[in-house]
């Protein structure tokens, strides 16, 4: 489609009228927490150094200043390395060396959660309601109904949060202020989205899908939905599209939606709902929560950085934009002049494929083109490497860009700024001194 | 406000008396509202243009002794590169030691002259650069 060829991938722009106000709360840090709980504004110095300490400091790893105020947080089933940005709710993310695996481990796919994850989950009358204004009807499958009507698939599916990158934007944008590590590619194994729904029945006027998940509101009001988003229908229907149960063979970890949930890679991972227990068909865009006001938006039409939007000029996030990752070496290597340096990592674009990517070590002056490998299946990131030798001593940065099947590639600075800091696909760099 | 308008020789002078605080004394210090006012509406000094905040007038007499306040106010740093720049000038400018005000000096410039975080792309966070040994 050379008509839309480099433009955002975006919904075309709809009126709505309901607030993002439900954002909000998403801000609920530790920080904020500490901030009640100790009930002293003298205490903001010392939080505002804690901000910067914590956020790059392992697991479990707390000051002794704030041991007082601080348990230990570990996240179940997730490496002590991931990164906690939140722990009410959980938003976690994965160093982009701790990436480098072909198929993301289980313990270092990302978590982004927008509401707390069901405390207690019995497998066995766990159900699966699908209905809605363009279901056919109302039809609910155990997890074992599911597993034993229909063909199990596996794929290997990217998932990245809409926010990856947003910690770049200038100004800044609000919200968990993710870097690079927000995304991983996971080998998922379910039944397709579109078997399920075609056996209980699509009505011709179907416009969209919506989820709801087992998670509850931050607030703990059960009559508010954390987080109740979707997909249009043509993408719910495409092959790839799963209802999964499993994860690299082994059932879901709890953080990621155990024991079922959907996957839609290339997409904005908020669209893959968790602790799935209901999808509705729609007859018009679904309209849950984060569906609407500025959540998983961006400005139908680009805006100068840091300007105000109003909700009716926000469009609905589709396909994520191409984007690579350099996962060998860490950033901030020591590199011996005669030795040559391999470098590796993944690059994926959304719902299209990556047809080229380019590597540069002098700050984007002359880029050469690497080997890359061919997706295992669509939506699927695919592996790059290359080997480098440094000309002399010095401080060096190695930069990734990719290229997508439409010629679009990665900018190297901040893609166009947008009020909530979604879609920075801006090329990764490392620091590497050679020595 | 008197403004000192004195020309930068005879504040070397007191320099190499060794007499930095006898500046202050010739600008009769006042008491300066807190900061919070500041931040609700910038109040900026008509004479050097200096935020108008707490310990500014020190920051003033120290620092316009020789230069203008223009060589302040169109800069940002973060404190450790303000302190830097006391100490170059220092070494070479001949400006004085400034004692207990110094620490003074460096949150006012920390306060109002930080670096502004606008940009298209920032540096390779601090966590992720080599360690030379």
């Amino acid at each position: 489609m050379s008509d839309t060829k480099g433009k955002t991938n975006i919904s075309t722009k709809q009126q709505t009228n309901t607030s993002a106000g439900k954002y909000q709360l998403h801000n609920q840090t530790p920080i904020n927490r500490r901030r009640f709980l100790s009930g002293i504004a003298t205490m903001t110095t010392l939080i505002g150094s804690e901000i910067v300490f914590a956020r790059f400091m392992p697991l479990g790893s707390i000051p002794v200043a704030f041991a007082q105020t601080l348990t230990p947080f570990y996240i179940q089933g997730k490496d002590s390395e991931l990164v906690v940005l939140n722990d009410r709710p959980v938003n976690a993310e994965t160093p982009a060396h701790l990436l480098n695996d072909d198929v993301t481990p289980a313990d270092k796919l990302f978590v982004r959660n927008n509401g707390i994850p069901p405390q207690r989950i019995d497998v066995k009358s766990w159900t699966l309601t699908i209905e809605g204004e363009s279901a056919e009807q109302s039809k609910t499958f155990t997890l074992e109904e599911l597993k034993q009507r229909f063909t199990h698939y596996t794929y290997q599916l990217t998932l990245e949060c809409g926010g990856n990158g947003r910690a770049e934007f200038s100004p800044p944008a609000k919200g968990n202020q993710w870097t690079n590590g927000a995304v991983g590619c996971p080998k998922w194994t379910g039944v397709r989205l579109a078997d399920v729904l075609k056996d209980v029945g699509v009505k011709d006027d179907a416009v969209y899908i919506g989820y709801y998940g087992k998670d509850t509101h931050l607030t703990g009001d059960p009559n508010k939905d954390p987080i109740s988003r979707g997909v249009p229908i043509h993408k719910a229907l495409e092959n790839e599209s799963l209802i999964a149960w499993a994860m690299n063979d082994d059932d879901l970890p709890v953080m990621n939606g155990y024991p079922l949930r959907l996957v839609f890679g290339g997409w904005p991972a908020s669209t893959s709902g968790k602790w799935l227990e209901k999808i509705v068909i729609r007859n018009q865009v679904h309209d849950g929560a984060k569906m609407t006001g500025t959540a998983y938006r961006v400005p139908c039409n680009a805006v100068a950085p840091g300007a105000k939007v109003s909700d009716e000029d926000m469009c609905i996030i589709h396909a994520m934009p191409v984007k690579s990752l350099i996962t060998f070496p860490k950033s901030g290597e020591l590199h011996l002049l005669a030795n040559k340096l391999g470098v590796n990592g993944h690059a994926w674009a959304g719902d299209k494929q990556v047809d080229k990517v380019e590597v540069s070590m002098d700050f984007g002056q002359t880029w050469q083109r690497v080997k890359l490998s061919k997706a295992l299946n669509r939506n699927a990131w695919q592996h790059w490497h290359s080997t480098l030798l440094f000309p002399q001593k010095g401080y060096y940065e190695v930069w990734v860009k990719a290229t997508d099947s439409d010629g679009v590639s990665q900018p190297m600075v901040l893609p166009g700024w947008n009020p909530k800091g979604y879609l920075n696909n801006a090329c990764h760099r490392i620091a590497v001194q050679v020595v | 406000m008197p403004v000192i308008v004195s020309p930068c020789r005879s504040f070397r002078v007191l320099s190499i008396n060794n007499q930095p605080m006898s500046i202050l004394l010739v600008l009769g210090l006042s008491t300066i509202a807190p900061s919070i006012q500041a931040q609700q509406q910038t109040i900026y000094d008509p004479i050097t243009g200096f935020v108008v905040s707490e310990n500014y007038e020190i920051v003033r007499a120290h620092c316009t002794a020789c230069h203008s306040a223009k060589l302040v106010t169109q800069n940002r740093m973060t404190r450790d590169n303000w302190l830097e720049t006391i100490r170059w000038m220092q070494k070479s400018q001949g400006l004085w030691p400034l004692g207990v005000q110094e620490q003074k000096i460096l949150d006012y410039l920390e306060s109002h002259y930080s670096p502004i975080a606008i940009s298209r792309r920032s540096p390779i966070p601090s966590h992720l650069m080599p360690v030379l040994k």
